[in-house]
């Protein structure tokens, strides 16, 4: 079994703070990336992915919450898989659960915004898994490497 | 890279040019920048990208703003994206709805 050892990430959940953390967040997708040797389309479109449910986690899992926390960010990368995972105490949230829009031949100017930013962190991960642990959400996110 | 979005009105073209990276806590820049178009009646919206890095969902949001402030008559054209851009606008079918440009063409853009 070959494992790479990477440093996790703790960032602030709290909406103030958002664009720091949204952009800190980036930067080591692309760090874990480069890590894990996934090629540059790959590295897109997992910072995409994280992003999108770092956001949704901060402007509904943390808001209106009297004392936004944190969303730690863990990396593995593992015999050829690099497993990302956002952990936050929000409110329970399970992606999965979420109607995703399927209106794509639709004119702009009547679609449904809501929901975009779920479908292309599934779309754009190998593989999206959540797990509700104690009172933490984890959202897993999975990139084969080359 | 910081992201920063300009407006320039050339007749009834809006030409808004977005620099860096466009996430959910930036998009409200970019959607002033489409309500001013609008105000101005802005009768295409030309989106000026090469310099765009990174755009989540939030900007896809204000696309549907565009059209839905400004009208389907409206065009949207899209000039210059990067490929980590155009992905998402075609993963969405929001490619259906504008124009996708190399670059700047006044010959279909400034057509009547």
């Amino acid at each position: 079994m070959s494992s790479s050892h990477i440093e996790p990430l703790t960032l602030s959940g709290h909406p103030d703070h958002m664009g720091d953390s949204l952009s800190k967040l980036r930067k080591y997708v692309t760090e874990v990336s480069n890590i894990a040797g996934l090629e540059s389309q790959a590295m897109h479109r997992l910072r995409l992915a994280v992003d999108e449910i770092a956001a949704n986690i901060i402007m509904y899992g943390y808001a209106g919450t009297e004392s936004p926390g944190v969303i730690n960010v863990l990396t593995t990368v593992v015999d050829g898989q690099l497993t990302l995972v956002l952990e936050d105490t929000g409110v329970p949230y399970d992606p999965r659960q979420r109607d995703l829009p399927d209106n794509f031949d639709d004119p702009l100017e009547t679609r449904e915004i809501g929901g975009l930013g779920v479908f292309l962190a599934f779309e754009n991960v190998d593989k999206f898994d959540y797990q509700r642990v104690g009172n933490c959400n984890r959202n897993i996110f999975v990139m084969n490497c080359p | 890279m910081a992201f920063d979005a300009s407006l320039e009105m050339v007749n009834t073209i809006a030409k808004v040019t977005l620099v860096g990276e466009l996430d959910a806590s930036v998009a409200g820049l970019f959607k002033e920048k489409i309500e001013e178009a609008a105000q101005q009646h802005a009768q295409r919206l030309v989106l000026i990208m090469p310099n765009l890095e990174y755009m989540s969902s939030a900007g896809l949001r204000v696309l549907v703003f565009a059209k839905q402030k400004m009208g389907p008559q409206v065009g949207i054209y899209v000039v210059g994206a990067q490929p980590q851009i155009v992905e998402p606008i075609k993963q969405t079918g929001f490619h259906y709805s504008v124009t996708m440009m190399d670059e700047y063409d006044a010959a279909v853009i400034e057509a009547l």
